[in-house]
């Protein structure tokens, strides 16, 4: 038999429990955001792996990139720098040569004066002979006389090593009034006298002053004489071929030559013919088409989407993969975030003076937050189209379609994509992509917690690297 | 356009799992469904709304953060309820445990039948209620809400209290007659209320 006490706690049990057993309280939306919070975000080893090595990744090819363009920048001023000696070396043959030769011919001459009994043939050649020579009537004394010669213009040049002498200046202002589209004259400080040089300068500003227009009449009345004949038509439009060549004398690389069929075969043998390995990483904006399904009644209201720039919906997109034809294969990893505010109605409505003045009603609602991180690993497949011509050479563009699965939902998206941009050599093997990427879900994706529907498409720069091996 | 249909946790168990593997929209969805139930318990064992909030908070952190160590998924329920529980005593442990509890009932005479309690329960207003719970001392309160409502029996109050279960018996009996005590003079002031 129960006690009275018993009785008691029995009649308060009772009465308890069925008014706290099924006692709910809504919370706070900001309980949810501390508690998540709490949990840390949800950033595993691997998502914190991931994001490293895809920062790895870009500074690799960064680093890439800068290195070979540097490497050719040093590569062309070599070439140019190797050129511009061999040049002046071709040049400064040429002079000695010709001096020697002028030597010989002077002393030659001298000696057949000498021979003849002519002393005063030649007083400068006196001037310069010394004055404690041996003066014996063979020949034997005119070739030391000769040997001397030499020696003494030896010495002059060890006292005045200019390699440009005036002859060779003259001979440049000669060339250069004789064919007015020569380009630059190029001779350093130390291989030409400053006398020389102030007249070289002095003649060439005559050249000049003298004006285009003198040099290019007579251009042009040349020019006029070979195209004189019945009707322009009836020229021969070899002609031009036979104009005088206007560009500086350069050797120019032969990889540098540009012409139309090269670099198609260049493509053809690099990008077509052989499997090429891709990785990119794409940081995209997402934006979200919201659909509310109609749900049993409950009435939902002031949605609130993230502003236009917030970490909120930045999100990103690593691709690996492999191309042959133009035609790519890839897997992909991405990740967005879906956020959005709004309220679930009650029958409660407040009135108040609004903004104009007049009572407005309005409708009371319970905040409610949607916050969550949408995972998505996906296959890809793009038509890779690179134009080869002059105009927009190296730009490429990109379309196709993925079929993707999120990782949280289980729920599948299939999206369309399109792309363009430039291709940029970063290395022997390696190309660079750059540009924007656009992709559309023609799959909406369904939430769980609640009756609505998302429908993301997102716009980013990507940027990728293409290692073709040969 | 969906391909596969997807399945969206076809049972507790599912959702359970799914968490247990870190899944974060299961943790969403595991929040939702248990949010309002488990901020009800905390407001019962709570002093202040505010108090209830932290308590709640913590004790959520905690079900996530435990919930890999559960192995029979069905008690879920119960498991996540008990865990909330705990994290409500331990903040009154850390908090409120010095509180002297100085009450003298010798004054109070019941004058209701005891079915009549029963009728003050069901009718009186349910933040009212709330409230005469509230503002029952800490450890009547702890004592009154696990016997009464969620019915652990002294022996286990003993151990979550770490009292003894002689002194969880006479600590129940006070904060029972204070319960009455506040109920009688709520059922009162209700009656003549109306």
């Amino acid at each position: 038999m129960k006690s009275s006490d018993e009785r008691i706690d029995e009649e308060l049990r009772k009465a308890l429990r069925e008014r706290f057993d099924n006692f709910e309280r809504l919370p706070d939306p900001t309980l949810r955001e501390k508690i998540f919070k709490g949990l840390g975000g949800g950033t595993s080893i691997v998502q914190t792996g991931l994001v490293a090595s895809l920062l790895l990744l870009i500074t690799l090819t960064a680093t890439v990139y800068l290195v070979s363009l540097s490497v050719e920048k040093k590569n062309e001023m070599a070439a140019g720098v190797k050129q511009v000696a061999q040049e002046f070396s071709r040049a400064l043959a040429a002079t000695n040569d010709s001096e020697v030769q002028k030597d010989r011919q002077d002393a030659d001459r001298l000696v057949g004066k000498l021979e003849n009994g002519d002393d005063n043939a030649n007083p400068a050649q006196q001037e310069a002979s010394p004055k404690s020579a041996p003066t014996d009537d063979n020949g034997d004394v005119v070739r030391t006389r000769g040997e001397q010669i030499r020696g003494a213009r030896v010495t002059r040049v060890a006292v005045k090593p200019y390699k440009v002498k005036r002859a060779d200046v003259i001979k440049i202002v000669d060339m250069v009034k004789a064919n007015p589209a020569f380009g630059s004259v190029w001779i350093r400080d130390e291989d030409i006298s400053p006398t020389d040089r102030a007249f070289l300068e002095s003649e060439l500003e005559k050249i000049f002053s003298a004006g285009p227009s003198a040099n290019s009449d007579s251009i042009n009345q040349n020019n006029s004489k070979e195209l004189e004949g019945p009707t322009l038509a009836d020229q021969d439009i070899g002609v031009l071929d036979h104009r005088p060549m206007a560009l500086p004398q350069y050797n120019w690389q032969p990889d540098s030559l540009v012409t139309p069929a090269q670099p198609q075969k260049r493509y053809e043998y690099l990008f077509k013919e052989h499997w090429g390995i891709i990785v990119g990483l794409t940081p995209l904006r997402t934006f979200q088409i919201l659909t509310v399904r109609p749900g049993n009644g409950v009435v939902y209201q002031n949605f609130v989407l993230p502003a236009k720039i917030s970490a909120e919906t930045v999100g990103y997109k690593f691709s690996a993969g492999v191309e042959r034809k133009g035609f790519q294969l890839l897997l992909n990893y991405g990740q967005f975030k879906q956020s959005y505010r709004y309220e679930i109605a009650t029958s409660e409505f407040v009135v108040g003076p609004g903004l104009s003045g007049n009572y407005e009603v309005v409708r009371k609602g319970i905040p409610q937050q949607e916050n969550s991180t949408v995972r998505l690993v996906g296959m890809a497949v793009k038509k890779h189209v690179v134009r080869r011509s002059y105009f927009l050479r190296d730009y490429f563009g990109d379309v196709g379609a993925e079929f993707s699965r999120d990782l949280t939902s289980k729920k599948n998206l299939v999206w369309v994509n399109a792309g363009f941009g430039k291709e940029l050599f970063a290395g022997n093997n390696v190309v660079m992509t750059v540009g924007p990427y656009f992709e559309y879900s023609l799959s909406k994706l369904r939430n769980p917690d609640n009756p609505f529907k998302i429908q993301p498409y997102q716009i980013g720069l990507s940027v990728g690297l293409r290692y073709i091996k040969k | 356009m969906t391909f596969f249909r997807s399945k969206r946790y076809s049972s507790l168990a599912d959702l359970v799992r799914a968490c247990q593997a870190g899944d974060t929209r299961a943790q969403t969805a595991f929040y939702e469904r248990y949010k309002s139930r488990l901020l009800g318990i905390c407001l019962r064992y709570a002093k202040t709304k505010a108090e209830a909030e932290d308590i709640y908070q913590e004790g959520f952190i905690k079900v996530f953060k435990n919930i890999t160590e559960l192995r029979n998924v069905e008690v879920i329920d119960a498991w996540v309820k008990s865990v909330v529980i705990r994290t409500a005593i331990n903040y009154y442990h850390r908090t409120t445990k010095e509180q002297q509890l100085h009450s003298n009932f010798d004054d109070f005479q019941r004058e209701l039948d005891s079915g009549d309690y029963g009728k003050i329960i069901a009718q009186i207003d349910m933040n009212v209620l709330l409230n005469v719970i509230n503002t029952l001392p800490d450890g009547y309160r702890m004592i009154i809400n696990l016997h009464l409502i969620d019915g652990y029996t002294h022996g286990e109050i003993g151990e979550m209290l770490t009292i003894s279960d002689s002194t969880s018996r006479s600590q129940f009996l006070r904060g029972r007659n204070l319960l009455m005590k506040r109920l009688q003079e709520k059922g009162i002031t209700q009656y003549e209320i109306f």
